[in-house]
């Protein structure tokens, strides 16, 4: 049974190579959908890394305000517990490192 | 808890007489060379009214310590009073849980050593009421301007300001409820004693206080000096009684020739006159002859 063989065009045979060529260089060459898709993912890919890195550096921002804000508290309590009046009653020997002196109240007395 | 320190001032009652000024000038005089003064004289002498006059006349706010059989060593330099509790949480970051608790007593100075450190003026009223080893503190303070402090305070020693002055007050040893003071504080302080105003003065005095015409404090005033003076009494009448006479009479209208004149004179001069039955006696027989004698006298 002879078998009908159709007809090979000329412009078929290049774009074959041309592809083959390009496959072997660049890997296989998807389709459009395909394409389409694996750029989607790529592209969802990239912004959830980019709002990782945004939490991130929004978290590193916190945590220096944090820091900022102890350290003024810290700054705050320690002044109040100079300026506490009952540690200007303590002494001014070794132990007592971080007193001031207030005046003593006065009250008015007649003779 | 904190000391306060006294601002004195003059009250309306208070009068000076060329008599009193005198007597604060010495006062001054010895103060501003640097020495302590004791005012010693009977009760109703007027020694803490002086003692605060003077005071303020040196100008620097006051510290008052009165004394009596309570007082102790802290009473004069403090001590450690309560505890304080402090109990931190620290949670900053949430997997460490950090707690901090402590506990400790705290020192508070007393009336002595803000005195010493701030250069105020101490009036020490009635000294010979408390036990002479407790006035032993005071020693090093008045020789070599240095207060010892427990050792357990952190600092052992206060320099003494250079305007610290001190005024003590006592009564004589024959009061009842005083103490004899040690000498070695009697010899670096400077005596002055007080026996009482002068006529003038008491007649100011209750004039002042009691808000009576001079005729009136006058009369009074003499009536009780001429007790005091006869040596009968059990315990010396003071200006405190004149004032007490005047004071009961103004409130109540009395006129001094009238019976309810001699009740009060009875009320409030008797008890000093003598005691028990024989004392009632010769309560009214001198009473009855000094209030003839001074009442007649204006007739």
């Amino acid at each position: 049974m002879n078998e009908i063989k159709q007809p090979v065009s000329k412009t078929s045979i290049i774009e074959k190579r041309i592809r083959m060529e390009l496959e072997a260089k660049y890997g296989p060459i998807l389709d459009r959908a395909t394409a389409e898709a694996v750029e989607r993912r790529e592209l969802e890919a990239l912004k959830k890394r980019q709002a990782t890195i945004e939490r991130a550096r929004l978290k590193l921002l916190r945590i220096k305000d944090v820091a900022r804000l102890r350290q003024k508290v810290r700054r705050e309590y320690a002044r109040g517990l100079r300026d506490c009046p009952e540690n200007t009653q303590k002494h001014e020997g070794a132990n007592a490192d971080s007193q001031v002196k207030t005046q003593t109240p006065l009250m008015e007395a007649y003779y | 808890m904190s000391v306060m320190a006294l601002l004195v001032k003059p009250s309306d009652g208070f009068v000076e007489t060329p008599f009193v000024r005198d007597l604060v000038e010495r006062a001054l005089s010895y103060l501003r060379a640097g020495f302590p003064i004791n005012l010693a004289g009977p009760t109703g002498s007027g020694k803490t009214t002086l003692a605060f006059h003077i005071a303020r006349q040196l100008g620097r706010p006051v510290v008052l310590i009165v004394g009596n059989e309570d007082v102790k060593p802290s009473s004069f330099v403090g001590g450690e009073f309560g505890y304080s509790r402090r109990y931190v949480v620290d949670r900053f970051i949430s997997s460490v849980l950090k707690v901090e608790e402590s506990l400790h007593k705290v020192w508070f100075d007393e009336r002595l050593v803000v005195a010493c450190r701030s250069g105020f003026t101490l009036i020490y009223d009635e000294f010979t009421r408390v036990k002479p080893e407790v006035n032993n503190i005071l020693l090093p303070v008045l020789e070599d301007r240095m207060l010892s402090l427990p050792s357990a305070v952190g600092e052992s020693y206060v320099k003494v300001h250079p305007m610290f002055r001190a005024i003590l007050t006592s009564n004589p040893e024959e009061y009842a409820g005083v103490y004899k003071a040690q000498d070695a504080l009697l010899d670096r302080v400077v005596t002055i004693s007080l026996k009482g105003f002068d006529e003038e003065t008491e007649i100011k005095i209750t004039m002042a206080r009691a808000h009576v015409p001079f005729h009136t404090a006058e009369k009074i005033v003499r009536i009780v000096r001429r007790l005091r003076e006869s040596g009968l009494c059990e315990y010396t009448p003071t200006v405190r009684s004149c004032i007490m006479m005047a004071k009961a009479i103004s409130q109540q209208g009395i006129t001094l020739h009238s019976q309810a004149f001699r009740k009060v004179c009875v009320d409030i001069l008797a008890p000093k006159i003598g005691r028990g039955k024989s004392g009632d006696i010769v309560a009214e027989v001198l009473l009855n002859e000094v209030l003839g004698e001074e009442l007649d006298e204006r007739d």
